[in-house]
């Protein structure tokens, strides 16, 4: 039975098969303009990647199965014939192809002018968060600068207290007097003040940042308030029981100055660093005064013996960026004073980098010089060039 | 008289010459396809591609006979043209192939080779075979000449 079946269905395909391959060749020909009228409307309506393969197969499997006909095809079809029509259909191909492509670029370039939108929308955000934030810093600048002036005044007030206390704080013992004032002192609660005015200082340089403007100030204060200190704290330390209240509190102002010191030092050193780095000199990093008067003289030195290796603009920019542009018109103005005056650094070291300065300028070559030689040089070329040319003309002539 | 002679000879020639038709041979009128040609309302067909036009209704009327409906309902013949030039006519019911000849504006039945005396063709159509012009009418086949037609392979 199943033998049967399979016979049957073998007969069936056998006679769809011959029948499929019996065609006229009218229909041949019929059959040839069809598809190739379909292709082409396929081709030409094609408006994507996948159908456009899909296509070229049919194409390929088109061409294929009419070449055994092309003699024929060639005599029947009017008026291009088989060849004529293949390569119409290779142009529609093309055609379609590059029409694709197109569309293709046509939608990346939608989606890049997209996300050109969308960046300029997000710069347009990111811009006005920078205003703002700008907004925000300049009133975080004017709230820093308040209030570093209220501590100031605030520290004042409290040593303007003490200093009309203790007229004299170089007293060893302490009198009856001064006794009673401490209880007036005591009553006004002065230590707690200047222990929280320390406190204060030194949370006020942690959380902030300053500009080179207000950093020789902040040592300035500092080293005014230590000096202060010093007097009031040796007589308060005599007045006071260690174990008193009191005197905790005298003995940990102490170590809070000291720590306040290092803390003020290093935002200084830092901000004299920063000075010249905005400047793009090259001048080794520094923690103390002499470290910064050492590597200025190597700076300094090393420029001087390197004349040869720059040109004269280079040199030129690089003495103008040290010697106008932070050591004259910066650090000698405003830092250096607060250094002398603290100790940090001294005259004869001042004074010896102003004479270094001077050497280097009186090592370098003018620009002006060398232009002013090029240009002679040049003319000089022109003037012989033309005198040859001259001279020639004449002896031919 | 002798020279005389040679003379009329000579003229003779040319007269006899000059009244024999020009041939120009060999020649291929041959289509290499059928044309599938539509009857228009006055029943005229035009095989544009090759330029040909002509009136069928009187052809019409000799196949269908007293059948009017058959006539009218023929929107389309065949025609195909051999190598000697003769055109090949047909259509679906029709029981002959007409073969058909181009005389002075006009084309002239030649020959009605009948395919089936008693029933009309299907699905007749023609193929170019150089020699002959091949007829199938489904799966029969036909070798057709304008003298007549032979079955060629009979039932595939």
């Amino acid at each position: 039975m199943k033998n049967g079946i399979i016979l049957l269905a073998s007969v069936v395909l056998f006679i769809g098969g011959m029948n499929a391959q019996e065609r006229t060749q009218s229909e041949i020909k019929r059959d040839f303009e069809t598809r190739f009228v379909l292709l082409t409307k396929n081709l030409n309506s094609a408006d994507n990647e996948e159908t456009l393969t899909k296509l070229l197969s049919d194409v390929a499997a088109f061409e294929t199965e009419f070449q055994p006909h092309n003699e024929f095809l060639n005599k029947a079809v009017f008026p291009d014939g088989y060849d004529g029509l293949i390569d119409r259909l290779h142009k529609s191909k093309e055609l379609a192809e590059k029409k694709i492509r197109a569309s293709q670029l046509e939608k990346e370039i939608s989606s890049l002018t997209d996300q050109v939108q969308s960046l300029k929308e997000e710069n347009a955000s990111l811009r006005s968060q920078l205003t703002k934030a700008q907004a925000e810093l300049a009133s975080l600048k004017k709230t820093i600068a308040m209030l570093q002036d209220e501590i100031q005044k605030r520290d004042e007030a409290v040593f303007a207290l003490v200093d009309s206390l203790f007229v004299k704080y170089d007293t060893d013992q302490l009198s009856g007097t001064d006794m009673k004032k401490l209880s007036v002192l005591e009553k006004k609660n002065v230590v707690a003040s200047i222990k929280r005015s320390v406190s204060d200082n030194i949370l006020f340089l942690s959380s902030a940042s300053f500009s080179p403007q207000q950093i020789p100030q902040l040592l300035n204060e500092q080293r005014r308030f230590e000096s202060s200190w010093n007097g009031v704290g040796q007589k308060l330390s005599k007045a006071y029981v260690p174990s008193s209240q009191q005197g905790k509190e005298v003995s940990e102002i102490g170590g809070l100055i000291a720590n306040w010191r290092t803390l003020t030092d290093g935002v200084f050193w830092k901000g004299v660093n920063e000075v010249f780095a905005a400047e793009q000199v090259q001048i080794a990093t520094f923690n103390n005064g002499e470290e910064m008067f050492a590597n200025i003289v190597k700076f300094i030195d090393a420029e001087t013996q390197n004349t040869a290796n720059r040109t004269a603009i280079e040199q030129s920019a690089i003495f103008e960026a040290f010697a106008y542009k932070t050591w004259g018109s910066k650090l000698k103005p405003s830092w250096i004073p607060v250094m002398i005056r603290h100790g940090m650094f001294s005259e004869t070291q001042m004074a010896e980098i102003d004479a270094r300065t001077k050497q280097w300028s009186a090592s370098m070559k003018p620009i002006e010089d060398s232009t002013l030689s090029y240009l002679l040089m040049g003319a000089l070329l022109v003037a012989i060039l033309a005198g040859i040319y001259l001279g020639t003309r004449k002896r031919s002539a | 008289m002798k020279k005389s002679l040679i003379l009329i000879s000579f003229v003779t020639a040319l007269i006899v010459a000059g009244c024999s038709s020009l041939q120009l041979q060999p020649a291929d009128f041959s289509w290499a396809a059928e044309e599938i040609v539509e009857v228009g309302n006055k029943g005229m067909v035009d095989a544009k591609r090759y330029s040909v036009a002509f009136n069928i209704t009187a052809l019409l009327a000799k196949e269908f006979a007293a059948d009017t409906m058959a006539a009218k309902n023929t929107k389309e013949v065949r025609l195909i043209r051999d190598k000697a030039g003769f055109y090949y006519l047909t259509g679906k019911n029709f029981k002959s192939v007409y073969v058909l000849a181009q005389s002075d504006g006009a084309l002239a039945v030649n020959n009605a080779v009948v395919i089936s005396a008693e029933k009309g063709m299907d699905d007749p159509k023609f193929d170019q075979k150089d020699s002959y012009i091949e007829l199938w009418n489904g799966r029969d086949k036909y070798q057709v000449t304008k003298g007549g037609a032979l079955p060629a392979g009979g039932r595939k």
